[in-house]
């Protein structure tokens, strides 16, 4: 009796053990990456519901995924960020509403890190991208209005100038070689915009030391090979040592920056890490953060002088000068960490120092301010000494043909490296390269006059677009699409507030070719 | 730079064309591996898309068996009590009502005597503290100035007067032998008769002394220094007995002593039982001053010369002043040259 009795009583208990088991058995069970978007389709009668979808376990708050709109046959796309520091483990999919009070559990998760990065799946760094590129691009279509074109500084004569190099005792005699290839390298570009900002940032070594200034770029060089031998094919993981280390190389001197860069080109191709265009494209992207931010920055900071000269400027005094250098640095920092996101959406390798990553942009974006203060006071005393000579740099024609040819080339290859699409890319490619295309022409007409009032401002434009594309990334988002869907809309029309406000500066052209006859008819300059 | 571009590019190209020119993969993979490289296999089992279906809602089901009676419930607790009435109409004022009870006593008063000098009352007075610490004072008044000059009296009655020659011969004036003036005033007589001749001086009377330490630089402020004596019958001259200070500014007496310097002259002989004081020797007496509260500002001293109890004097001799010589029992007014004073 005894053995019936406990045999039954194992009976019951192994019956109500094994019930949970079989109900797991009938939910479908994901694996799911943390730090992309994840999504949940809900079809048939979701639209007449009020259904709210969870993501919840037993450690974590619960994640609440964000219905979309409607489609016409009634699906909507439930859409849910994982945080890239989500905790990993499993979870349970649980969606409240209909007639029911309780949640139904519809699926078990197993949420495990990030294996392979992929842009598309992870729309805050897409919408980074896209913003910053808006943000780039929309430039080119204010620095072709007319006040933006003439610039100038004042630079110390050169030692081959005077003809001092060879007579001064200071000079090392091996150093005569490289002084006159470095001066003939910037001399001998023809006259562009790059050269122009190239020539300017390069005076501040110059300012500090002739010495120096030779030297930098092998020395950048050195620094470049080191960084890529030390990287090895953790890309995009370069120690962050190495990483700083050439960003403020590339901040000093961009001519430098560019030699650092090629330093880490040739130590990846030679250790065999570089063997697509992918793989060609994150070097470039690594190239313009070492090489560009600094002349980024003291394109803004020219642009938006000319903004405010003759208006608070001359009644706020230095106060307004030195808010704008703040601003321009900010942008520094922020183009710094742009090229590394860019990077990073090039490479499917995984950033594991962010942290120090973002403590790097803001370091540089220091740097540029000191550096700035320190090039105004040796413009000063230069100025004082008499041994100054004037740049003077007119933008007259804004882009060649080779230049746009590869910037659309770029743009196309990294559009199909995001989005894997042909399509997705040639139409991207087509929207982004247009403002820099439409640099290669001044338009004779149409003439609008009411655009003849327009009072050009960088920094106003650029928050237009800026405003109208995010709008524009929030309507996206709200579509009934899964994710990679999503980013395909986003890369091929994201950046049409980028491609209008072109074509308005284009128009205004007109205008300024106007005035710019009423310049040389009457002398008077009506250039607003 | 250029030449580094080329280089670069070379070597890139090498790369490149050495993975892409690779047969182990079909030429699909190699054009992809080309743009996407090598380590983009995707893993088809991850990020999955989960898709649900939402069915239509049911049909209600039938209405179900009426169930039986439940059992009776239980009394309800008792209600919250009601809100509180509307006050009532003002009612008639009442009659007044009875005289109330004595108070208890109030509580008591401390009476403090305050000295002169008090920051309160410089001149003296009393403090009075009640029971709850509250205090009151009630102080002297200050002394007041002197008053002003009185007017002018009477005329007075006319005076005849006529001199009584002291040469009448043989019928010699009854009541001036001496000669002297007769004065008449309403019938009333009066004579100032000549004395008999004397014999010896008297020594000083009076004088006058300003001490720079306590009176002020006007004759009007110096002290007035009065020598008293009587007239001795058994030595048949006159002795000296105090000295008296007149005129003494309140603030001389804030010193602890007043002394007297009684330059003296022979007499010889002295009678016995004095001591012997020569030409020039020094009688010092010293007093200690009592306490000028209350004093008028202006004031009088005198210094008995032979009150022990409050006098203290000593000879000095002209040629050792250091050495104080008991006192003598007698000073001869006569003897008297001059009177100095000092304050300590």
């Amino acid at each position: 009796m005894s053995k019936k009795l406990i045999s039954g009583l194992f009976a019951t208990l192994f019956l109500f053990l094994s019930a949970p088991l079989a109900s797991a058995a009938d939910i479908p069970l994901l694996t799911w990456e943390r730090g992309k978007e994840q999504n949940i389709v809900l079809g048939g009668y979701a639209s007449s519901g009020n259904w709210r979808i969870e993501l919840n376990g037993l450690e974590s708050k619960p994640l609440t995924f964000h219905p979309s709109s409607v489609n016409s046959k009634g699906y909507l796309v439930y859409s849910v960020q994982l945080p890239k520091d989500f905790k990993l483990g499993s979870y349970t999919i649980n969606v409240f509403g209909g007639a029911s009070t309780k949640p139904s559990v519809v699926a078990g998760v197993n949420v495990i890190g990030m294996t392979t990065y992929a842009v598309t799946q992870i729309p805050a760094d897409l919408k980074f991208l896209l913003l910053s590129l808006a943000f780039i691009v929309s430039i080119f279509g204010v620095i072709r209005a007319r006040k933006y074109s003439v610039h100038s500084y004042p630079r110390e004569i050169t030692l081959m100038e005077d003809g001092s190099l060879v007579h001064d005792a200071r000079f090392p005699r091996s150093l005569y070689k490289a002084y006159q290839i470095r001066t003939n390298a910037i001399s001998g570009l023809k006259p562009s915009p790059f050269k122009f900002f190239v020539g300017r940032d390069s005076r501040f070594l110059h300012f500090i030391s002739p010495v120096l200034w030779t030297a930098f770029p092998g020395a950048a060089l050195v620094l470049g090979l080191a960084a890529g031998f030390a990287t090895q094919d953790r890309i995009p993981n370069i120690p962050i040592y190495y990483l700083a280390g050439l960003a403020v190389v590339g901040l000093a001197d961009s001519y430098s920056g560019v030699f650092g860069a090629f330093g880490f080109a040739a130590a990846q191709i030679m250790l065999g890490n570089v063997t697509s265009l992918r793989a060609v494209l994150i070097l470039i992207a690594f190239g313009i953060g070492w090489t560009l931010p600094g002349l980024f920055g003291d394109l803004l900071h020219l642009m938006s002088q000319r903004d405010f000269k003759g208006k608070e400027i001359d009644r706020a005094g230095k106060g307004i000068t030195q808010i704008l250098l703040v601003v321009s640095a900010l942008f520094v920092g922020l183009f710094f960490y742009f090229a590394q996101i860019l990077a990073d959406s090039l490479s499917t390798g995984i950033r594991t120092h962010l942290t120090y990553l973002m403590a790097s942009a803001a370091g540089l974006a220091l740097l540029y301010i000191g550096k700035n203060v320190l090039v105004s006071v040796f413009e000063k005393k230069l100025i004082n000494s008499g041994n100054a000579t004037f740049e003077r740099f007119e933008i007259s024609g804004l882009a060649s043909p080779t230049a746009a040819t590869v910037f659309a080339l770029w743009t196309f290859a990294m559009a199909y490296v995001w989005s894997e699409s042909w399509t997705t890319a040639v139409i991207m490619a087509g929207i982004i390269a247009a403002p820099v295309a439409a640099l290669l022409v001044r338009l004779s007409k149409p003439e609008i006059k009411r655009l003849a009032r327009w009072n050009r401002n960088v920094y106003f434009e650029l928050l237009i677009v800026l405003t109208l594309s995010t709008g524009l990334f929030l309507y996206i988002g709200k579509l009934p699409l899964l994710v990679a869907r999503k980013s395909e809309i986003m890369l091929a029309i994201g950046m049409v507030p980028v491609l209008l406000h072109a074509l308005l500066a284009s128009l205004y052209d007109v205008t300024g070719l106007r005035n710019m006859d009423l310049i040389s008819n009457t002398g008077e300059d009506v250039v607003k | 730079m250029k030449k580094f571009s080329f280089f670069l590019i070379i070597l890139l190209l090498t790369r490149i064309g050495t993975s892409f020119a690779d047969t182990t993969t079909s030429s699909q993979a190699q054009i992809q591996n080309f743009f996407l490289g090598s380590s983009v296999a995707k893993n088809g089992n991850l990020n999955q898309v989960l898709a649900l279906l939402v069915g239509p809602q049911g049909k209600p089901g039938v209405a179900g068996v009426a169930g039986k009676d439940g059992f009776i419930g239980l009394n309800g607790k008792d209600g919250t009590n009601g809100l509180d009435g509307a006050p009532g109409a003002v009612g008639p004022q009442g009659p007044a009502g009875p005289a109330g009870t004595q108070g208890p006593a109030g509580p008591g008063v401390a009476v403090v005597e305050l000295a002169s000098g008090d920051t309160a009352c410089p001149a003296g007075g009393t403090k009075f503290v009640t029971a709850d610490g509250k205090s009151s004072l009630a102080c002297n008044g200050l002394s007041g100035g002197s008053g002003g000059t009185g007017p002018a009296g009477p005329a007075g009655a006319s005076v005849v007067s006529s001199v009584i020659d002291a040469t009448g011969g043989a019928h010699p004036d009854s009541h001036c032998p001496q000669g002297g003036s007769k004065f008449e005033v309403n019938g009333t007589i009066t004579y100032a008769c000549n004395g008999a001749g004397g014999s010896g001086g008297g020594g000083p009377t009076e004088g006058i002394q300003t001490v720079a330490a306590c009176t002020g630089p006007l004759n009007s402020d110096a002290i007035k220094i009065l020598p008293i004596g009587h007239f001795s019958s058994s030595d048949k001259d006159f002795i000296l007995t105090a000295v008296t200070l007149q005129n003494v500014d309140v603030k001389c007496r804030n010193f602890a002593q007043t002394e007297i310097d009684l330059v003296m002259d022979s007499h010889d002989p002295l009678p016995s039982g004095t001591n012997k004081y020569n030409p020039g020797d020094s009688v010092v007496c010293q007093i200690t001053n009592t306490s000028t509260v209350g004093l008028d500002p202006k004031t009088s001293l005198t210094i008995d010369l032979f009150d022990a109890g409050t006098t203290t004097c000593n000879i000095y001799r002209a040629n050792d002043s250091n050495t104080a010589l008991p006192p003598s029992t007698k000073y001869f007014s006569r003897d008297l040259v001059s009177i100095g004073i000092s304050f300590h």
